[in-house]
């Protein structure tokens, strides 16, 4: 039994974050106004990046997951638009996507509405049904824009009608495509919880009041120390998940999945609002960072399932594991 | 990273799992929780079948009577013990692991031998004296003070909250020995034979209305130097050794019944009430138990990757902390639930002779004291803080 990362996966991360740092850096997205930069696509793509989870017979990489897992972590610290996710984990059902020449969006219907992120870099859409998943090409998508999005560095639309796309992959295939996705959305917010409570620790170290750190004060101490505690639970359930997914009879993979998406989820969200609390004043302006990385665990929490359903999925399964005792 | 067990691991596994197959059922009903004598008896009773099976301190090094097992091993020896539902470890929590594993790791070759073997099979039940009545999370500010005579340390003072105390042989005991310079400067581990004259052991009832902890009064009472683990003065280093203990993999098979907890309360949550509606049905309730078996499951993972990072680092690492903050409170919020699904029923300790009920009404009283036993929730997040975080002292 090992939870630890290899060198392997460390150095991989490495060159990842090395690339965020030229490419991905927040002034960079900023500038960007949600126009995902396709030169700075490229260079994920050259990295092999897209590649990681796809079966080397179309040219993936073929890697386990933890390599995925840690890329996504990574770019959930900076902030990378979020389909890189999507590619990571369309990949081994789109060639386009694999190579970095597609860029494509992964979506589902809730509460009446198909929402579609950076719907104008998009080259198609990936659709989640419940028979499939489809993917329906830019043209045939009349998607009607948000004129303010929520965060400012992805634009959304809604679909006004729902076209009929090709199915890319349903069954088991489908299953397996949900959890990787899942599982790919909670290290990215795994990222963002880690990386927001690294902000507000900086900032609680240099900031002065009553003539000291701000950070000496207990009451900000804690808030910080349950940050660090639910990014830790976060990110073990989440390794957790991954072992699980490349070998499923390690454990119960729909419960350690849906268990890491909400303990991820919770991280992400809470650890931001934290955050804002211990920037104060600041933390409440446009120019700190901080509020992007609410925003963004907001949107990527979404996914395909929502943070509701992955407790009533424990829920089933615990109920039927406490009844079959 | 992987899950698995190695072969040996997994052939550790099994052959735990047959013993316990044969020797749990032997097991006789618990005693009472206030007859003390009978639940020394019992507890040191299965100490010694452990020990006969070859089961007894399975992290603890060979060269003591260990069985020098891994980190990992432990975890699967903890589980599995109480997967089978084995008796927990009771009133040898301390000499098992606490002043074991602090001898075991600092002692004196001569204090091995004549502890660690007494622990080991089942002889000897040891207390923890470290709170005062003036020092608490503050540890490090107590008083109790010992005056070298000769080749003796005389021991004056009061501790406080001493679990076992009624029961116990021996006692790890902290005592000032000097009154200068820094206030963690002036303290040495002591072992002390709770038979000395000059002992008063005065019982305290707790909120479940038992006598789990003690006030012990010590007056004069003698402790020859050669009960003194490490040097004298630096019994602060000694009792840091004794916390990386008890921080570890302690809360392990609290975990695993956490867990069978929660499950009961699923079960009497299904069973409908008068209007034919089960309180499973609702919404709330569902999704809350949903949530709590996420978090026990995001523990179990946070275990599992505090014990891969102690079999590298040889040593329980500061996970521990994160574990037990996140833990103890985990563990309230499940006892919060059950006040719902109880109703009426918690209202008395026999659930209305309804058995399951009384073990939820007795877990919801324990859990009270888990955030503050063994450093409170406070002290924790102050420790997460300022030693991983590295947030600045605060200034008093
Ligand atoms: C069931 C049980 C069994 C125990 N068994 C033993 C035993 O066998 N041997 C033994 O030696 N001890 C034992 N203890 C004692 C335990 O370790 C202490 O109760 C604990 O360390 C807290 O100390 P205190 O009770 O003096 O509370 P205090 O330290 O007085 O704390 C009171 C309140 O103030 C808060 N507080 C204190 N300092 C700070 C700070 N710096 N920052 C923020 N908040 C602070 C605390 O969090 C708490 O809420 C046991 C306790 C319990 C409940």
């Amino acid at each position: 039994m090992n939870l630890d990362l290899t060198h392997e996966e460390i150095e991989f991360s490495q060159t990842v974050e090395d690339i965020c740092k030229r490419n991905f850096a927040i002034d960079q997205l900023r500038a960007s106004k949600g126009t995902i930069n396709r030169l700075a696509w490229n260079v994920l793509g050259d990295s092999g990046v897209f590649g990681l989870c796809a079966p080397e017979s179309i040219s993936g990489l073929g890697l386990p997951i933890s390599y995925a897992i840690v890329v996504c972590e990574t770019m959930g610290r900076f902030l990378v638009p979020k389909p890189v996710i999507d590619s990571i984990s369309l990949a081994p059902h789109v060639r386009e996507v694999l190579s970095g020449a597609w860029i494509c969006s992964v979506t589902s219907e809730s509460d009446g509405l198909v929402v579609v992120e950076h719907y104008s870099d998009i080259d198609a859409l990936a659709l989640y049904r419940s028979k499939g998943l489809e993917l329906i090409d830019f043209a045939d998508l009349d998607v009607i824009g948000a004129q303010i999005p929520l965060d400012p560095l992805c634009p959304v639309g809604r679909l006004e009608d729902i076209p009929t796309g090709r199915v890319i992959c349903k069954g088991a295939e489908l299953t397996d495509f949900i959890y990787r996705h899942e599982i790919l959305r909670s290290a990215y917010l795994v990222g963002i919880a880690s990386q927001v409570l690294e902000l507000a620790v900086q900032y609680a170290k240099s900031r002065n009041q009553f003539s000291r750190p701000i950070g000496s004060f207990q009451a900000i101490k804690h808030l910080l120390a349950d940050g660090l505690v639910r990014a830790e639970l976060a990110r073990a359930q989440l390794y957790v998940a991954g072992v699980t997914f490349d070998e499923p009879e390690c454990g119960n993979l729909e419960r350690a999945v849906y268990s890491a998406k909400l303990l991820a989820t919770q991280a992400a969200v809470t650890n931001s609002r934290t955050a804002i609390q211990v920037f104060g004043g600041m933390g409440f302006t446009w120019e700190v960072d901080v509020h992007l990385f609410l925003k963004r665990a907001l949107l990527v929490s979404g996914g395909l399932v929502s943070s509701e359903e992955c407790c009533e999925l424990l829920a089933g399964s615990f109920y039927e594991e406490s009844l079959s005792d | 990273m992987d899950l698995r067990f190695s072969p040996a691991e997994e052939a550790f596994r099994r052959e735990l799992v047959a013993w316990l197959s044969v020797e749990v059922p032997k097991v006789g009903p618990p005693p009472d929780k206030d007859d003390w004598d009978g639940r020394r008896k019992f507890d040191l009773a299965w100490q010694r079948r452990l020990f006969d099976g070859g089961f007894a301190g399975i992290d603890w090094p060979k060269d003591v009577g260990g069985r020098g097992a891994s980190p990992v091993e432990q975890m699967i020896y903890l589980s599995e013990s109480e997967k089978a539902h084995a008796p927990y470890v009771g009133v040898n929590f301390v000499g098992l692991l606490h002043a074991g594993p602090t001898i075991a790791t600092l002692g004196t070759t001569e204090q091995k031998n004549r502890y660690l073997p007494e622990i080991l099979m089942g002889n000897e039940v040891w207390c923890q004296g470290f709170s005062e009545p003036s020092a608490g999370s503050d540890l490090a500010a107590l008083e109790t003070k010992a005056i070298r005579d000769g080749d003796e340390y005389v021991v004056s003072g009061q501790k406080i909250w001493t679990s076992h105390a009624q029961v116990a042989d021996l006692c790890e005991l902290l005592v000032r020995t000097s009154k200068e310079g820094p206030k963690h400067k002036g303290i040495t581990w002591l072992i002390m034979d709770m038979r000395s004259p000059g002992i008063e052991v005065r019982p305290l009832k707790t909120i479940g209305g038992s006598t789990e902890f003690s006030e012990v009064f010590l007056n004069e009472v003698r402790i020859p130097i050669e009960n003194r683990v490490g040097k004298e003065n630096e019994g602060w280093k000694v009792a840091m050794v004794t916390f990386s203990f008890e921080r570890g993999t302690a809360f392990l098979s609290d975990l695993i019944r956490s867990r069978e907890l929660l499950k009961s309360l699923v079960q009497l949550s299904s069973i409908p009430g008068k209007s034919g509606k089960a309180k499973w049905e609702s919404d709330a309730l569902r999704q809350q138990v949903g949530l709590l078996s996420g978090e026990l499951d995001g523990l179990w993972s946070l275990t599992r990757r505090n014990i891969s990072q102690a079999s590298k680092d040889g040593v329980p690492g500061i996970g521990g902390s994160v574990f037990k903050l996140y833990y103890s409170e985990l563990r309230q919020r499940i006892s919060d639930l059950a006040i719902k699904v109880l109703g009426q029923r918690l209202m008395s300790y026999d659930g209305f002779g309804d058995p399951v009920a009384t073990e939820h009404v007795e877990a919801y009283i324990y859990s009270i004291s888990m955030t503050i036993a063994a450093g409170t929730s406070q002290v924790q997040r102050n420790i997460i803080a300022e030693r991983i975080l590295g947030l600045p002292k605060e200034s008093l």
